[in-house]
């Protein structure tokens, strides 16, 4: 399982490769769902990752307080099953960043591909 | 297991109090997080309590920690951005006005040793009626209000105790001396004003009376 609080460095190794899309994973979420609570998006993320990516409180909520901080996301309280609950929602700012990293991380991932897994180029052979 | 009750809520509160989570805005989030994984545990509250503690005490502690050092950094924006408000403008003209005339009427050495007087009065007094209020409303207090006055009490000693005898040393104008003395009590009045403007925007957005 990946995670972002790791016990062990294998998984460091991994979350790692995580972690500097966990805003673009957050607000990619927030542009499909609306609005959210933060043990919903936790829970989506799991769901969606079949269960390998576990995104803790640790790296969760400081990335939605500095998203919140930017000006990306919005916050509604509202009292829900004798509690108040925080949704953040994307602001019109927050939507058009959206689609700026979404480009720059399938940007990011082509290129990984291409790296990793390189496809001969026709020009080169004989 | 069901849906919490009221005071299986208030535990949650409590417990997440108890490991050092004390701002109010971080643990109204932190509560609903808690409760709500603990309503997905299978076993009875009591112990699916201490279990959820207990495994995630760590991560807890670390996004409480990571929020101070961020409401300390949005109190200090917050307030420096009303500082280059026009507010702030009319403050500062307002109290250089009073302290030109108290300088036109008692001179230079009689104004200095006023605004002197006044801060270091003012500054002790305002640092005791935060902690009275933080000790009545301990389980109260909101994350980036409370972070203003300590970060910038700070900023007012540095500025006017050591600042102050390079300033009065310094071959410039009595006007300019005063208006240092003004920017510093409007800087002063207008971290009061970032205070209640931030202590009422926390109420209103967490329904607390």
């Amino acid at each position: 399982m990946y995670t972002f609080v790791t016990p062990n460095k294998q998984q460091m190794k991994n979350s790692q490769l995580y972690k500097g899309s966990l805003n673009t994973i957050i607000m990619k979420l927030l542009e499909e769902n609306g609005r959210m609570y933060g043990y919903e998006i936790t829970q989506k993320v799991k769901l969606i990752t079949a269960g390998e990516l576990n995104i803790t409180e640790g790296a969760l909520y400081p990335a939605l307080h500095k998203l919140e901080a930017d000006g990306f996301l919005d916050v509604e309280v509202e009292k829900v099953d004798n509690r108040l609950r925080k949704y953040y929602k994307l602001t019109e700012s927050g939507t058009k960043e959206t689609v700026n990293r979404l480009a720059e991380l399938e940007e990011f991932i082509r290129n990984m591909q291409n790296l990793v897994n390189p496809t001969p180029n026709p020009d080169l052979q004989f | 297991m069901d849906q919490l009750t009221h005071e299986q809520i208030i535990a949650v509160d409590k417990a997440l109090w108890d490991i050092g989570i004390k701002f109010l805005d971080i643990r109204i989030e932190m509560t609903d997080h808690a409760a709500t994984a603990i309503e997905s545990m299978e076993e009875g509250f009591e112990m699916n309590l201490k279990k959820y503690i207990f495994e995630n005490k760590k991560e807890l502690k670390k996004n409480y920690s990571q929020f101070r050092v961020n409401a300390s950094i949005k109190a200090v924006k917050l307030l420096f951005s009303n500082i280059i408000s026009l507010r702030f403008l009319d403050i500062l003209i307002s109290v250089y006005a009073v302290v030109f005339a108290e300088y036109k009427y008692e001179g230079f050495e009689e104004t200095s040793s006023r605004v002197f007087i006044l801060l270091i009065i003012l500054l002790p007094l305002t640092g005791m009626y935060v902690s009275c209020i933080n000790f009545i409303k301990s389980t109260k207090l909101f994350s980036t209000a409370e972070r203003l006055f300590p970060t910038i009490s700070g900023v007012i000693y540095l500025m006017f105790v050591p600042l102050k005898r390079i300033i009065e040393e310094m071959e410039i104008s009595d006007s300019l001396k005063l208006f240092y003395y003004a920017f510093i009590i409007s800087f002063f009045i207008a971290t009061g004003i970032t205070y209640r403007f931030l202590t009422k925007f926390y109420k209103s957005r967490y329904q607390v009376i």
